[in-house]
């Protein structure tokens, strides 16, 4: 028994040093965010040898943080409710009933998972524009409402459902919308919050596509914090590290609360 | 009940999420056609000084002009490049735009903008090296508000040629490299303290152009190509190539850094670097430093120190602005004498306007600029380059290249050449044909 | 008779039901996803700019003109090094600590490092990379100072050619192999434990456990990780932009990255969107590959 123990030991050491290695770079930014400008561009010691919350107060005091923070929330939750919906409803479509076509549209849709982004942007732009949705927190929205890798994995999961319960729930005369909402919904909810989860996180760090489409201060999201605070000829690093620790808290509390459904649906999606 | 529950979870999370959304859009919009009342949008880039400067024009045009509201706001450098591209391909542009020179020519030519209103009069006011890029076909598209020059200066430490007991400063190129071969410090294989540094994203491209102009050469052909396989042109890169193979004084390690090579500068990494004018601002208001001065650049040859330089920022109206008087009204306040001096004195900035440039008060508040003013009548427009980033990053990818050793100078000034003039060439066959 | 009836009610009734839930979504996706895609692929074969007032269709000029650009061929090859270099580390690494992690007995620990290597994929990218290249500084910068204390010489992160992609490399690696490894305990988790109690009875070696039994069960795990890697680590570029925007000397401009400063630094939309058909083109072509391999394994 002694025997074994020794490798299991020194197993578990290097993964928990592997783990700890991973945290470095937050452990730096959190020290960073503490220290002056000039300090993170000319000292060289590792701990904040002044401490002091400027680049906080910066964050705050020359950018409608608050606002963002409403905005991010706002539109990310948009997405993600929409993203859900639209997933789900296609997803049981495709895995459950036939009709012209299906096949071709399935594959077109995947085939769209492979298009860079960098393709599609300035197209998009320019939809977006004829739909007059610039400079609306709209354009940020509407765009993503529709994900084919939510399709995806919807109907990955929904084929798992055997056919008899919607026979029955239809045997009951629940219509087809009602069939959808209480039946199928709940038999994918671990999927559903994995796919939640990640919809949410994408949406929240996005930050590309809200910097084209987004003009007015007023109207921006969180993560332009990170270039609004980042110019060509001087770079505030403090204040982007302070950023960047409030951007990253709400996404780390989220992804702490619902870690265990999350996990659980990845384990889905990686098996099907 | 459990999907009930689940409904109403979704259904506060959706109103409370269009609340936040639908709250701040709806808030913005207020135009009244009936009234007086203008809003004008104003996008600029966000150097700090330059935000200074310019909502202090802010503030002072609410009291002259009470019905005129302006919608002012700033993005970092370099979403501004795509973020006005967007717009302005879009039909989306702000009233008013604080553009870099050389960009406004590609604006202008395709029909994005409004031609000045004071055409005689910008003409005899301004600096041309400060006006090139805003003129098309002989009309004006805009206003500069600075004449950009990255060349002419140098940034240099007075104390680190006191410790070594050399002349300061240094009068001729022959000067200027020995004493960089001095001030270098070396740890090892690295240099720890560069002599002279002109390896930045700007400096290599200026510092080649001037080189070649210092010789009495011209880098452009009779058709608007560009000529860069010159007996000059091969000189002006074979010194810079020397200077980092042979005399050693700066190295390639700090190019495409986050940090400006200024900053270096003011770390005490270098003991002179090429650099603009404007970057003293950085030294002052962030490194809090007085230590150091602004010299002239030594000319290569006996021939005046000849420089190219850019039209640098300045504000452009937009063609389809719905409310052009209003705009070229403001526009015109802000370059007024006494408020294009202000502007220049809080950014650092060389006036574009001439009656500034030697109005005493300039000076005296920026004594540092001296150097800059004095060399101000050498600056030559750097010439319709077209895609100005693009001919930079090719000097530079090449400029890197042939200092390591990995291709000979003449080849790769042909590669140079080849390049751009087939840039030029894309961009003159569209958009309006500038003769 | 009735029954008939019945079925042909159903089958009007799911027509409706498909028709109108399925409209709305197929609009949204014909209008931003597909709509896009098709412009993208046509513009290709204009000399357009957003700008500019005309755009000529020039037929097969900006596919010619790539094969003569330098950069567009370096950045070609810097891709596929990118790719070959991260790809397979991120696939062996992630299978072997995902196997470590679940070879630990207490679930709190298990749970707990699955979260700490997982942590850094919900941090925004263009965010870590700000704080990696803070890290990764020659001078002030964190990897260099440990260096330097250890008495070691410093090491020019990002701005020597021969290193730079390797330093953009590990930091891509630090965030998304937690991504990986997450996918890959879940399959570990669900091959059933009495297949390895049956091998452990029949005095199978570790090696032979792992190679014959393990692996092949987790076939469609690794297919799905191996795909969704391939496809994403094509189009990376946030790192890049942000930590060296293709410097030194190009060494780590990569496809997605030349992409985007041909269509919005050099104002060249038509030349970028050719550029972009040639990467859907590679990411199709070694998806469709990787599917067809991983499905006749299977069937074998």
């Amino acid at each position: 028994m002694r025997k074994k123990n020794i490798p299991y030991a020194i197993l578990f050491l290097v993964l928990l040093l592997g783990g700890c290695i991973m945290l470095v770079p937050f452990v730096w930014m959190i020290l960073s965010s503490f220290k002056s400008n000039l300090e993170i561009i000319s000292s060289t010691s590792i701990l904040p040898k002044a401490p002091s919350v400027e680049g906080y107060v910066t964050v705050f005091r020359d950018a409608p943080f608050v606002r963002w923070l409403m905005n991010s929330l706002g539109t990310s939750v948009l997405i993600t409710l929409g993203t859900l919906f639209t997933s789900a409803l296609a997803g049981y479509i495709f895995a459950k009933f036939n009709f012209r076509g299906k096949q071709a549209l399935f594959v077109v849709l995947l085939g769209t998972m492979m298009i860079p982004f960098q393709v599609v942007m300035v197209p998009t732009y320019l939809i977006i524009s004829k739909l007059g949705l610039l400079n609306n927190l709209m354009a940020v929205v509407v765009p993503s409402l529709v994900s084919a890798y939510g399709v995806f994995l919807s109907r990955q999961a929904v084929e798992a459902i055997p056919y008899e319960v919607i026979e029955s729930a239809r045997m009951d005369g629940s219509g087809e919308f009602r069939t959808f909402w209480q039946i199928i919904l709940p038999q994918i909810t671990a999927m559903l919050s994995a796919l939640g989860i990640f919809t949410f996180m994408a949406a929240w760090n996005n930050y590309l596509w809200p910097l084209i489409v987004l003009n007015d201060n007023e109207k921006m999201t969180v993560p332009l914090a990170l270039v609004f605070f980042n110019s060509k000829n001087t770079v505030n690093y403090n204040v982007e590290m302070s950023a960047g620790v409030l951007i990253m808290i709400p996404v780390f509390i989220v992804f702490l609360i619902f870690q265990k459904h999350f996990i659980k649906g990845l384990t889905m999606t990686g098996m099907k | 009940m459990e999907h009930l529950k689940r409904l109403r979870f979704v259904m506060v999370a959706f109103v409370l999420a269009c609340m936040v959304v639908s709250g701040c859009s709806s808030s913005s919009k207020s135009e009244d056609p009936g009234s007086a009342k203008v809003t004008l949008v104003w996008w600029t880039h966000d150097n700090p000084s330059f935000v200074a400067a310019n909502k202090k024009r802010i503030e002072e045009y609410k009291k002259i002009k009470p019905n005129v509201t302006i919608n002012y706001q700033y993005f970092p450098y370099d979403a501004f490049i795509q973020k006005a591209k967007a717009a302005y391909a879009g039909n989306n542009a702000p009233d008013i735009a604080q553009l870099f020179g050389t960009w406004v020519t590609d604006y202008a030519k395709n029909g994005h903008l409004a031609t000045a209103p004071n055409q005689e009069e910008l003409k005899k006011n301004y600096f041309e090296a400060a006006l090139g890029a805003y003129t098309v076909d002989d009309q004006i598209y805009g206003i500069p508000q600075e004449y950009n020059l990255e060349n002419g200066g140098v940034l240099a430490h007075p104390k680190m040629f006191q410790a070594k007991g050399l002349s300061y400063p240094p009068k001729t190129y022959a000067e200027l490299v020995d004493a960089a071969k001095q001030l270098t410090v070396r740890d090892g294989n690295k240099i720890k303290v560069k002599g002279f540094d002109f390896v930045s994203g700007d400096n290599i491209f200026f510092t080649f152009m001037s080189f070649i102009l210092q010789q009495n050469a011209d880098y452009w052909t009779n058709d608007g190509h560009v000529n860069l396989t010159s007996p000059e042109a091969v000189t002006a890169m074979t010194k810079m190539k020397e200077l980092v193979t042979i005399d050693k004084v700066t190295d390639l390690t700090r190019f495409g850094d986050n940090l400006d090579s200024s900053d270096y500068f003011f770390k005490g990494s270098s003991a002179m670097t090429i650099r603009g004018p404007w970057t003293i601002a950085n030294g002052v208001n962030t490194y809090k430093v007085d230590d150091f001065d602004y010299i002239p650049m030594p000319s290569l040859t006996d021939s005046p120190p000849y420089f190219a330089a850019e039209s640098g920022w300045g504000e452009v109206v937009a063609a389809k602005s719905k409310h052009k008087q209003e705009a070229w009204d403001f526009v015109n306040y802000m370059n007024g004498k006494e408020q294009a001096l202000d502007f220049n004195v809080t950014t650092f900035t060389v006036p574009a306007r001439k009656d500034v440039a030697v109005d005493p008060a300039y000076l005296q508040k920026l004594p540092k600029l001296k150097t800059s003013i004095d060399v101000l009548k050498y600056g030559k427009w750097v010439g319709p380059v077209q895609d100005r980033d693009f001919f930079v990053k090719q000097v530079n990818d090449n400029f890197q290249l042939i200092a390591s050793d990995k291709i000979s100078v003449q080849d790769g000034l042909k590669k140079i050449e080849k390049s751009v003039n087939e840039m030029i060439d894309q961009h003159l066959s569209v958009g309006k044909k500038s003769s | 008779m009735s029954k008939v009836l019945t079925l042909y009610r159903q089958y009007r009734l799911d027509r409706r039901f498909i028709f109108l839930s399925l409209t709305p979504i197929l609009l949204l996706f014909l209008i931003f996803s597909i709509a896009p895609i098709v412009w993208g692929i046509i513009l290709g074969f204009y000399q357009y700019s957003a700008l500019y007032q005309e755009s000529p269709f020039i037929w097969f000029d900006n596919f010619t003109n790539l094969l003569k650009d330098e950069v567009f061929v370096k950045s070609f090859w810097n891709t596929f090094k990118f790719v070959g270099i991260a790809f397979p580390i991120n696939i062996v690494a992630t299978l072997i600590l995902s196997l470590g992690i679940n070879k630990i007995r207490s679930t709190f620990w298990r749970n707990t490092l699955r979260t700490m290597f997982f942590l850094p994929t919900i941090a925004p990218l263009s965010g870590s990379a700000i704080i990696w290249s803070t890290m990764y500084k020659n001078d002030g910068g964190l990897f260099n100072m440990i260096l330097e204390r250890l008495g070691l010489d410093t090491v020019p992160w990002l701005s020597d050619p021969s290193i730079a992609m390797w330093s953009v490399v590990l930091m891509t690696l630090w965030a998304d192999i937690g991504f990986n490894i997450v996918i890959f305990m879940a399959g570990l988790d669900s091959i059933p434990v009495q297949f390895y109690e049956a091998a452990r009875l029949d005095g199978a070696s570790r090696y032979v456990v792992f190679w014959k039994m393990t692996l092949p069960l987790l076939q469609r795990t690794t297919l799905f990780v191996t795909v969704m890697t391939l496809i994403s680590y094509f189009q990376m570029f946030p790192q890049f932009q942000v930590m060296t925007n293709g410097e030194p000397q190009n060494a780590t401009m990569v496809l997605a990255l030349n992409i985007y400063s041909n269509a919005f630094q050099y104002n060249n939309m038509g030349y970028a969107s050719a550029m972009a058909t040639v990467l859907l083109l590679i990411i199709m072509v070694i998806t469709l590959a990787q599917i067809r391999l991983g499905r006749s394994k299977w069937e074998y």
